[in-house]
């Protein structure tokens, strides 16, 4: 063992001292780093791509002069003498700027900062969407392609969408917009209505998060990275498609000799969402039901945003200084609650309007070896649910002249005209400085506050002092501090990444009895928790590597989980956090023109989060801390070019997801038995084509087509005969696609054909999702 | 190597191809349920931890053993009433409405007709017999429906309007009982969950609704629980037995067993059947929750027997039920729903003595457990995270051991041979 530790130290001191180094940074015109770049030393044979900050470093370079060509595909390649002098480290710059003729090949094969990305020690499978923005699809349409995900969506364009992550589903699955919880950026931003053109790319994190990203994510999560590019630009597209639906998106950014630069983004999404489904309609004068096929109606869904930014960038004292004001609205139109009953909503509807103001600071320092990164927000979130009509509709639109509903709601248990006003910010701070090469440590600190408030005219009193609970105000603020350490060892092939973060968390709401109760003292819980992880990556070659994660991850109850809803779900101000034990391992190897990338994990949980039914009015739902979970699976993805212009993926995932902990003697805790409502087997298959045409070499065409499958499942714990009421049927949805791009006018038109099969897809619950349906797409890139 | 490149690359765009072609319509066959109809044997049903059910169906009574994971899994299954072999519940795939579910030759469970309601978490149902059942619709508070058992049609409906309750509050009907072919008596609460004072009870007719309003002051916080299933309740003279659970007042209201004696629409205000209190006199929480009557002024009831001392301390430190908070209030819930300090007993309606069961493992004062009676003796499904059984009564009125479950806490024993 001695003789072990004496091997490593020398390892590592062995490359620490070792000759001479070039270090440097690549960055592209707007002085963004550029991860992934190539750098090379063609006379040696030497070479190596730069990291997620744009560094990079090149270690046993002899002494003498030295050719080095920095290249990134879709920019002008830049080739830099260099003259080396004994065991000296150099620094050296680059910035590569676009060459607009490359521009359609990156869309084929573009290696960007999201394949740097997912080559880090922790697991991280980083989509750029730079390659589907020509596609008619959304951020839910490119995450169902990745594997370890599903996303479940109930209904068309809008509708309620949770993910599925190695498992973990709902709330335990964070969701952030540039690293900020989209919980705290009000209602108007979400997965369900975000276009690809808006995004840069989608980091989904498997098991850890790090510090500078994570917040209070059980077990990985989903950050939306916005694009955010400070040189000049302009990106627009305007959709339309079957069922009414328009989508259209601006993004351009203005900058200017002296660092300063604007931009306006925004989008604008329309659909009425009026797609055929078979239903049973419930006949009121005999209580019976016929099933039809009906076109569904008050299902639409509209939503905008509108963002301003305004900046200063290259400066001494500031890489970007950022200030931007986003205004988002949406309104929908809803139907029918979790499933799909006999009788249809046809006037409940939801709206919120959001303001939020944003700031954003990226300094460099001591040759940028220190960087300071902040970015902070406030909100200010107006919703409305109206749930109050007698009316009763039928799924053919129609009002019964007869019948009433005598509760006054169609959705909720009780009716409800709640106008919500929830104030919230959040604040991250994080710096990394670098000692020395290939050492880095992190320090980040994030926290937010939401203050929630509304008010219902048709709520149910508080008894004795006739008041409406919704008007008494919540607060949630929460703390977490993050430190890391990154370093690089042996000749750089070991990476590490070391990590501790720090939760606290303070709940304070007014008590009340949901059943009339008399007592409102102020109620308050705080917690303190602390969670820790490892990463490692292992490269044998720029071809080949390993890599594993451990991290105890916390994921503190959040504000609808705590305060319920007012309306059917009962506060629980006792909540505590959940805890998961995250192991992940994995691997990549590529070989020609075939990548592969295989990796399993376990995530042993405590303390689930889930909310428990409740016996009758008197006693509402509540969410709970419940049993152990056990989660266990593999993921193995491939990607291959096996001809000039053609890519072909696929992904597939089985996991099993079990009830843990002790089981007694009669397992009322169920241990053991599989967690309902999660697919177990599922992959997608995709396949791209694209080519100069031949009478045009500055147009481009591409077809592509992609395979959607998962397994059946169950909706709830199946004995041994199955119930086929209980199953989500097997899914198969085939989408396909073509697009003609005039590169050198920076046009691009496509055409889609979603669920091309016409399947009957369903979702939670069995939600029918739309059948076959078109898209036309036309995007313009300046 | 370039063979076997080429062979690679054929291979994936044949995979790629093949995933385009594939997607043909397969979403499985439908059930194809056996004409016949069991109307003898034995339905055990389980809830698993997340509120759903495992059933299974048994020609003959099961012992030693039974895994409950070898059965049927639905959303829900809760059997409200039985008639010629089949089950009325609602709708088990968590539909609003009432199903009537029989077993075929298979030992398969396949819901023959339904009815939809137009108001969400209706509950309430019973049949009478094979030809008249009532159901009431919770969007419609001031009727309840007739329906026919063997055709799930709606033939009619009995108007209820008449109390002075209904002026103020929408009424929901929680539970039919039926005297006799022309009688049948409900207990009331508001639709939205309003409880009152006391527990009203209406008297009713089956061929013109609402006849008289019944009622009982237990003071505030009234608990009121009802049996889920069956219709156990009129002795043989026509004498109606109901019970409440008391009040959560202390020291409160103990629960009791009322009377409507035969012929009579309202309670007997001389008859009260204290049964925790008459078990035990020191009893600060004398709630009873379940009683079924069986036969010769004979039947069971469970009641909390002694008050769990961690109540009591609550309380105390609380400077009395006034100054509980709702933590406390939730505590003290779940110390009732958890504490072994329920026992099932046996009542003489005719003297109002009580005498306990033994052999029957502790329970909770409000545990699921039901009463099931074959060969009209009664049998008792137990389910704790230490005992997860049935038991009958041996000849000398001792419990003994009829089998075990595995797989999830037993929740139900239903005889399909029974019509209640």
């Amino acid at each position: 063992m001695k003789r072990y530790i004496l091997l490593s130290i020398f390892l590592l001191l062995s490359s620490s001292i070792y000759a001479a180094k070039i270090t440097g940074i690549v960055k592209d015109g707007g002085q963004k780093p550029l991860p992934g770049a190539s750098v090379l030393v063609p006379a040696l044979n030497m070479g190596t791509v730069s990291d997620v900050d744009g560094n990079f470093t090149l270690t046993g370079l002899p002494k003498g002069k030295h050719l080095l060509r920095v290249s990134f595909i879709g920019y002008t390649p830049v080739e830099k003498e260099v003259y080396i002098e004994g065991n000296t480290t150099k620094a050296i710059s680059f910035v590569l700027n676009e060459d607009i003729s490359q521009l359609s090949t990156v869309v084929i094969n573009g290696d960007s900062e999201a394949t740097a990305r997912s080559q880090q020690p922790i697991q991280i499978a980083s989509l750029d969407l730079a390659k589907v923005k020509a596609e008619s699809t959304n951020v839910v349409g490119v995450l169902n392609r990745t594997s370890g995900v599903k996303v479940r969506q109930a209904g068309g364009l809008g509708s309620n969408a949770t993910i599925q992550l190695n498992g973990l589903t709902g709330r335990a699955v964070r969701i952030y917009y540039d690293g900020i919880p989209l919980e705290l950026l009000a209602g108007g931003i979400q997965l369900n209505n975000l276009p690809v053109n808006m995004i840069e790319r989608v980091d989904v994190y498997k098991g850890v998060m790090p510090v500078e990203v994570g917040t209070d994510a059980l077990a990985g999560g989903i950050n939306i990275v916005s694009k955010r590019g400070q040189s000049s630009f302009l990106d627009a597209s305007y959709e339309v498609g079957s069922f009414n639906t328009h989508i259209g998106t601006l993004n351009t950014t203005k900058s200017f000799d002296n660092g300063f630069y604007v931009g306006v983004s925004g989008f604008a999404n329309y659909s009425d969402n009026n797609y055929k489904m078979r239903v049973n309609n419930l006949i009121p004068e005999t209580l019976k039901v016929e099933e039809i096929e009906v076109r569904r109606f008050h299902n639409a869904h509209q939503s905008a945003m509108l963002n301003l930014k305004a900046g200063v960038q290259g400066k001494k004292w500031a890489e970007v200084l950022e200030v931007a004001t986003s205004v988002s609205q949406r309104y929908d139109e809803i139907q029918h609650g979790v499933r799909v009953r006999t009788r249809p909503a046809g006037e409940a509807t939801y709206e919120v309007e959001s303001f939020v103001q944003n700031l954003l600071y990226e300094g460099r320092f001591f040759d940028e070896r220190l960087k300071v990164n902040y970015f902070g927000n406030v909100s200010k979130t107006y919703s409305f649910v109206n749930d109050s009509t007698n009316n009763l509709y039928d799924w053919y639109g129609n009002i019964n002249e007869e019948f009433t509903l005598n509760k006054g709601s169609e959705i909720l248990a009780n009716p409800s005209r709640r106008k919500g006003n929830n104030t919230a910010t959040a604040h991250r701070l994080s710096a990394s400085y670098s000692p020395w090469e290939g050492h880095t440590f992190n320090v980040s600190n994030f926290y937010a506050y939401q203050h929630i408030v509304g008010e219902d005219p048709l709520a149910r009193k508080i008894t004795e002092d006739n008041i409406d609970p919704n008007t008494l105000p919540s607060q949630l603020s929460k703390n977490i501090l993050g430190v890391s350490y990154t370093s690089k060892w042996l000749g750089d092939a070991l990476d590490a990444t070391l990590f501790a973060k720090f939760y606290s968390f303070t709940n304070q709401a007014v008590q009340y009895d949901v059943r009339g109760g008399s007592k409102i003292p102020d109620y308050v819980v705080t917690d303190d928790e602390l969670g820790y992880g490892l990463g490692l990556k292992y490269t044998f070659s720029p071809k080949f590597f390993v890599r594993g994660s451990f991290e105890k991850a916390i994921r503190i109850p959040d504000s609808f989980e705590v305060f319920g809803d007012f309306i059917t779900i009962g506060p629980n101000y006792t909540l505590r956090p959940e805890i998961s034990n995250n192991i992940n391992l994995g691997t990549y190897y590529k070989y020609g023109w075939l990548s592969a990338d295989f990796n399993v994990f376990l995530r042993l949980q405590e303390d689930l989060i889930r909310l428990e039914a409740g016996r009758n009015e008197n006693d509402p739902s509540t969410y709970i801390n419940q049993a152990a979970v056990v989660s266990k699976g593999m993921e193995l993805g491939l990607k291959a070019r096996p001809i000039e212009g053609l890519e072909l993926g696929a992904n597939l995932t089985y996991q099993e997801v079990l009830v843990g902990g002790e089981s007694n003697v009669t397992n009322t805790n169920g241990v053991g038995n599989r967690i309902p409502n999660i697919p177990s087997f599922m992959y997608n298959l995709s396949a791209k084509y694209q080519k100069e045409t031949p009478w045009n070499k500055g147009h481009r065409f591409s077809v592509y087509s992609y395979y959607h499958f998962v397994d059946e499942f169950s909706l709830i714990l199946e004995g041994k005969n199955i119930n086929p009421e209980n199953l989500i049927p097997t899914q198969h949805q085939c989408d396909a696609g073509i697009s003609y791009s005039f590169v050198d006018q920076g046009l691009t038109t496509s055409i889609q054909v979603n669920n091309i099969m016409d399947r009957t897809l369903y979702d939670n619950y069995r939600v029918p999702k739309p059948g076959r349906h078109l898209r036309l797409k036309i995007s313009y890139n300046l | 190597m370039k063979f076997y490149n080429t062979i690679w690359r054929s291979a994936l765009v044949a995979l790629a191809l093949t995933a385009m072609v594939g997607c043909n319509d397969d979403n499985g066959d439908d059930m194809n349920p056996s004409e016949e109809r069991k109307t003898s044997g034995f339905v055990l049903v389980a809830t698993t931890a997340e509120e759903t059910a495992i059933v299974n169906y048994f020609d003959s009574l099961p012992s030693g053993t039974v895994d409950v994971t070898e059965g049927t899994a639905f959303q829900s299954f809760f059997p409200l009433s039985s008639s010629n072999g089949a089950l009325y519940m609602t709708r088990p795939n968590g539909e609003a409405g009432f199903a009537k579910v029989g077993v075929d030759g298979d030992g398969n469970f396949v819901e023959d007709a339904f009815i939809s309601t137009i108001g969400d978490n209706t509950f309430a149902l019973r049949v009478r017999d094979e030809n008249f059942g009532l159901f009431h619709d919770r969007n419609s508070p001031d009727f309840v429906s007739i329906f026919d058992p063997e055709t799930m049609e709606v033939t009619g409906t009995l108007p209820m309007t008449g109390s002075t309750l209904g002026d103020t509050v929408a009424l929901r009907y929680q539970n039919f009982i039926f005297r006799g072919q022309d009688e049948f008596f409900s207990s009331i609460r508001g639709e939205a969950g309003e409880s009152f004072p006391g527990i009203p009870f209406f008297a009713a007719s089956t061929s013109a609704g609402f006849v008289n309003q019944a009622g009982f002051d237990l003071g505030p916080d009234p608990v009121f629980t009802m049996n889920r299933f069956g219709q156990r309740y009129v002795d043989e003279s026509g004498n109606l037995y109901f019970y409440h659970a008391g009040n959560l007042s202390l020291p409160n209201v103990p629960g009791s067993i009322l009377k409507i004696p035969a012929g009579e629409t309202d309670f007997d205000p001389d008859y009260n059947f204290a049964v925790a209190q008459v078990f035990n006199p020191s009893n600060l929480g004398g709630f009873l929750s379940a009683f079924y009557y069986h036969k010769n002024d004979i039947g069971y009831a469970l009641i909390n027997a002694e008050l769990d001392p961690q109540i009591i301390e609550i309380i105390t430190n609380a400077g009395g039920f006034g100054g509980l908070t709702t933590q406390d209030i939730q505590t003290i819930q779940q110390l009732l729903f958890t504490s072994p300090t329920g026992a099932w007993v046996k009542v003489n309606m005719q003297t109002q003595s009580v005498e306990k069961i033994e052999g029957l493992p502790a329970v909770s004062p409000f545990d699921n457990t039901t009463v099931t009676f074959i060969d009209n003796e009664p049998y008792f499904v137990i389910s704790n995270p230490t005992t997860n059984a049935a038991y009958k009564l041996n000849a000398s009125g001792v419990a003994e051991q009829v089998f075990e479950v595995v797989g999830a806490p037993i929740s139900g024993l239903y005889n399909l041979s029974v019509n209640e």
